[in-house]
């Protein structure tokens, strides 16, 4: 009996948990819709008034386009260098392998906020200009100890006779890459994009500290709008955020589950 | 005509040495299996013949040329894994026409391959399966045409049957056999697994601890083993330690000895093992008139249907002897307590000389039990 109320209270406490999580975000959904400028909840009536508005206005367009260029960039670096690092880490023996892990995981580990400081002093003392280039790098240093987790976690669980297979069959290390071990490891290689995607688009902490007037990011478009003109575009903008956010991964395990139907 | 030559392969992993001067060489079409216990260092053996595993020392020919300091995927040997290692994301047929397509050829010849190779296997219309679709069964057979459709030098299989049930591994045994004589392809084969050892092999390959214990055909390794180990794990004995007096008699110490059959290479005063196989040593309750006759009592007897294992104590020798009988359907059996006789004819007396290295020995009975 006390196993089942226990069971109950567990069930409770997790929809609280949930509805704490989701309610907010639905109601940032539903004012985007909100015909009054100073929303009251719930609204009396729905428009799509301030989508009009939002994509009439450019500034708002590009940070959004600007969000998504570099989320992509930063997947594709941090799933690259993940991937390459992680096969080192795993199949390679060399000195102070376990205080190197510590260095990749540190990004994880440092405050978004120091590292976004830090980064910014050292960069400007080196010269080098705000720009795309510079967001892409720091956001592949964020999302990278993630990727090279996911990455490494796969390839605990490699096989590695199918690559020795691939050898006595005549394949040189380059092949038994191509033809093997990436087919098997791809999986794991798209999730590990796919989150370092969803971080990049939604970093803002460290990230206001990196952008400049032409390469803002939606996430700090949405903070500076709050403290400077209160207008709803911005809930549009934080739906379109998050539709993306969640978007992204759905497609990717979609995605995901086709690239792997065979082996399943 | 030798084709396999294997020279002092040694290998060091550290301190630990894995192989230690291994020599061996191996003719054309000849099925070799290499057995020993776990640990003998048979598994690193064949990975250095695969190129997967560096040797420390010794060499590796085929056919003559040098192929030690060869990488893997330059060496033309097919190789069967003990868990297959297919690929789980292609198919039957991508699986098999792996080694052809990684030698360039063209998709027709890939086709007609492994049409072929399909139908030796007798696995025909499985092309676009899986490896997760098929049996266990299947998937070896799937692993051992993968290996053999480029048409390889040598094929190595490292235990492949060791995953499968008793009763699949039994025909699985027959079927190797018929592969390996149908493609004509020189194989080694390597398994704990003494029986496995003795029925597919042209030769075997003894191993322990690193050595190569003796290379001979089966039925001389079984009947004229080199060392103590051979006769040891290949079948099941009563091992009793003695001094050869006279070439055809062992005196094995307190006024016992064993009259043996005459070999070539003793000479009284040597250390021998003697070993009494369980199937050649007969019981009785009648005292016999021939042979080497020991008097015991029986401790224990296990029934295995068909046949009836005996556990007898032999007092003078200081040992429990394994006898193994057929019993018809009318037989009577012994039962524990009853004082018995023990009969064996001196020419089905085993023995071997001892070296230091063996005289420390644990038995190795073990290791040698049948999965």
């Amino acid at each position: 009996m006390t196993g089942q109320w226990n069971w109950r209270a567990v069930k409770l406490v997790s929809a609280l948990v949930y509805v704490s999580m989701f309610v907010p975000l639905l109601v940032v959904v539903v004012n985007s819709f909100h015909p009054q400028r100073m929303a009251s909840f719930p609204p009396s009536s729905l428009t799509l008034h301030w989508y009009g508005e939002f994509f009439a206005d450019q500034m708002l367009l590009d940070a959004v386009w600007m969000s998504t260029k570099v989320g992509v960039a930063t997947a594709i670096c941090a799933g690259a260098v993940g991937t390459l690092s992680a096969m080192g880490f795993v199949r390679k023996q060399f000195p102070v392998k376990k205080g190197l892990v510590i260095v990749m995981l540190s990004p994880m580990l440092v405050p978004p906020v120091i590292v976004g400081l830090a980064s910014t002093m050292f960069f400007t003392e080196l010269g080098w200009e705000r720009s795309i280039l510079w967001l892409v790098t720091m956001h592949t240093l964020i999302a990278l100890p993630y990727a090279f987790l996911i990455v490494r976690s796969r390839l605990f669980l490699f096989d590695e006779s199918l690559e020795e297979a691939a050898q006595t069959l005549g394949a040189d290390h380059l092949t038994t890459f191509r033809e093997v071990t990436f087919p098997i490891i791809s999986p794991a290689i798209l999730t590990a994009m796919i989150i370092s995607f969803v971080i990049s688009f939604g970093e803002f902490t460290a990230t206001q500290f990196w952008v400049s007037r032409e390469t803002t990011t939606a996430p700090v478009v949405i903070y500076t709008m709050l403290e400077t003109l209160i207008t709803p575009k911005v809930n549009v903008l934080a739906t379109l955020v998050l539709v993306i956010t969640i978007a992204i991964p759905i497609a990717g395990m979609a995605l995901q589950r086709w690239l792997a139907s065979p082996t399943e | 005509m030798t084709y396999l030559h294997i020279d002092n392969l040694t290998k060091r992993f550290g301190n630990l040495t894995a192989v230690q001067d291994v020599s061996f060489s191996v003719d054309e079409g000849e099925f070799v299996t290499v057995v020993g216990p776990s640990g003998c260092g048979k598994t690193t053996t064949l990975r250095m013949i695969a190129g997967l595993e560096e040797p420390t020392s010794g060499t590796i020919r085929i056919d003559g040329s040098d192929i030690t300091s060869l990488p893997a995927y330059r060496r033309d040997i097919g190789v069967v894994f003990q868990d297959y290692a297919l690929f789980p994301h292609k198919t039957v047929f991508e699986n098999i026409a792996f080694g052809l397509k990684m030698r360039g050829e063209d998709e027709q010849t890939q086709r007609e391959a492994v049409d072929e190779m399909l139908e030796i296997i007798d696995l025909e219309g499985y092309e676009d399966t899986y490896p997760h679709e098929c049996s266990g069964g299947e998937q070896q057979r799937v692993a051992v045409a993968r290996a053999l459709a480029f048409d390889p030098d040598l094929v190595l299989m490292d235990e492949p049957l060791s995953n499968l049930d008793k009763k699949l591994r039994q025909s699985m045994r027959t079927e190797l056999k018929r592969i390996q004589a149908e493609t004509g392809v020189t194989t080694i084969y390597v398994t704990h697994n003494q029986t496995e050892a003795l029925s597919m092999g042209d030769d075997i390959a003894v191993l322990n601890d690193g050595q190569l214990q003796q290379f001979d055909d089966p039925k001389r390794v079984y009947r004229e083993p080199e060392a103590p180990f051979v006769a040891d794990f290949l079948g099941q004995s009563s091992r009793v330690d003695g001094v050869l007096e006279t070439p055809s008699r062992v005196d094995l110490g307190d006024g016992n000895s064993v009259a043996i059959s005459e070999r070539d290479g003793f000479t009284p005063g040597d250390e021998v093992a003697v070993f009494l196989r369980n199937e050649l040593v007969s019981i009785a309750t009648e005292q016999p008139s021939t042979g080497n006759v020991f008097e015991g009592i029986v401790t224990e007897l296990d029934y295995q249907g068909g046949e009836v294992n005996y556990f007898v104590d032999v007092p003078s020798l200081d040992i429990s002897v394994q006898v193994s009988t057929v019993v018809s359907q009318t037989d009577s059996f012994l039962e524990a307590g009853m004082d018995v006789w023990m009969q064996i004819d001196p020419s089905d007396v085993i023995y071997t000389r001892i070296d230091d290295q063996s005289r420390t020995e644990v038995s190795p009975a073990e290791a040698a039990v049948e999965q």
